[in-house]
């Protein structure tokens, strides 16, 4: 009978090989035996398992004789410590894991993100700000002309620099239906209509066109690269969300804004928000302060012309 | 003795320390503790049967791990992930359930 040969890489073969058990003459047990192991031969891996699912290794290390010194043993033992504190701190662990919810997990992640992000944006904002105050400061060392009036006029313009002066606000909110029904979650909220980013559009454009100089929506100065937007359920100027009601302020011809923004000139625009429950509040002011823009404008495509 | 109290020192430092452990190891710890619950089971039941050798139970646990592991990881390399590591629980479960009733029977008697 072939007899297997386990662990030939080991030093110890040598003394294995004389240890296999003899055959046994035939007795009705060993043919059972014998059938038993035909069988096995096809479903070897199952019978594996069931039958032999120790480490065939454990039994033949008894066979040889330990020769290792204490140092040893108490090595090997603290190995195995070892081994076993991983594996409860790694069972705990999961079952851990199991049990907290992971989309929470996910959401700190992400707000964690936003808030980096939103950091980071901040500060580089301050750098700009300092930089562009750094360089004011030193071409007006250097040239002595304080003033440039071009670079003036143009961040004028485009809200680089705080600007005052009079002119007009319109004040909109949305319907009281709307803010009575917004804590509910009303199916009937969808049919309300509520201010829009495209309303503000509107009313930015049609200022621009009646000659504003300097407009600004909820205190966030409307520049050159500023857009309003929605993003979800909110309106956006530039980055910064606003909420109802919402207060358009321009600078220019008090009465050219006035007349132009009026009811009578603009009955498309004040037809539809009536309707809606919307009422626009046109009134002079004074005196205006802006603050510039948030943002400096990224020109990444648009080159010189020459 | 000394597996037995590292085991119950590990579960108690899991508990009260609560560590992180990589995202990237995360989808392979279940199977990789499954694995290692194999080799203690077998270790455990070679000492009952007085044929605990420690070196024996150091190779047969980091090859178990290992060799799970690798395979998990090789099928989601080839995206069938959890089909493989269905099958590494199957025998590993099998092998678990066959090493525990031989332990029952050694303690019982039965």
């Amino acid at each position: 009978m072939p007899y297997h040969r386990r662990a030939v890489f080991s030093k110890d073969v040598s003394g294995l090989a004389e240890r296999h058990v003899d055959r046994l003459p035939d007795t009705v047990s060993n043919i059972r035996n014998r059938r038993r192991r035909i069988d096995d031969e096809s479903l070897r891996l199952i019978d594996d398992l069931t039958n032999r699912s120790l480490d065939p290794m454990f039994s033949d290390a008894t066979l040889v004789h330990d020769r290792r010194g204490p140092l040893q043993v108490w090595m090997s033992r603290l190995l195995v410590f070892f081994i076993c504190l991983a594996v409860g701190l790694a069972g705990t662990v999961i079952v851990r894991e199991l049990h907290t919810d992971p989309r929470s997990k996910i959401r700190e992640k992400l707000i964690s993100q936003v808030e980096a992000e939103t950091r980071e944006y901040n500060s580089t904002n301050d750098k700009i700000a300092k930089l562009r105050s750094q360089m004011d400061s030193l071409s007006a060392q250097v040239g002595g002309d304080a003033v440039n009036p071009t670079a003036d006029r143009d961040n004028l313009l485009n809200g680089f620099t705080k600007v005052e002066g009079e002119g007009i606000s319109i004040s909109l909110a949305n319907p009281i239906a709307a803010t009575d029904s917004a804590g509910s979650n009303d199916s009937d909220n969808d049919n309300i209509r509520v201010i829009t980013d495209v309303d503000l559009q509107q009313f930015v454009s049609k200022l621009w066109a009646a000659g504003a100089e300097a407009i600004s929506i909820n205190g966030y100065r409307v520049g050159v690269q500023t857009s309003v937007r929605t993003a979800g359920t909110t309106i956006l100027v530039g980055l910064n969300s606003i909420q109802s009601p919402y207060m358009i302020t321009a600078i220019g011809d008090t009465n050219v804004l006035q007349t132009d923004m009026s009811s009578s000139e603009q009955k498309d625009l004040y037809g539809t928000l009536n309707k809606a429950g919307i009422h626009p509040q046109v009134s002079k002011e004074h005196m205006i302060t802006m603050s510039s823009t948030a943002g400096t404008p990224d020109l990444s495509y648009a080159k010189r012309s020459e | 003795m000394a597996a037995v109290i590292g085991l119950i020192a590990g579960v108690v430092f899991g508990i009260f320390l609560q560590p992180d452990i990589p995202i990237v190891l995360q989808p392979y710890l279940p199977i990789m503790v499954v694995a290692a619950l194999d080799a203690l089971l077998g270790a455990a039941r070679s000492f009952f049967e007085r044929s605990f050798s420690d070196k024996v139970f150091v190779i047969s646990f980091l090859s178990n791990v290992i060799t799970a592991t690798l395979l998990v990881l090789l099928g989601n390399q080839l995206g069938v992930g959890s089909q493989l590591s269905t099958a590494v629980i199957v025998v590993l479960g099998i092998r678990i359930f066959s090493n525990v009733s031989a332990i029952r029977r050694f303690i019982f008697k039965g």
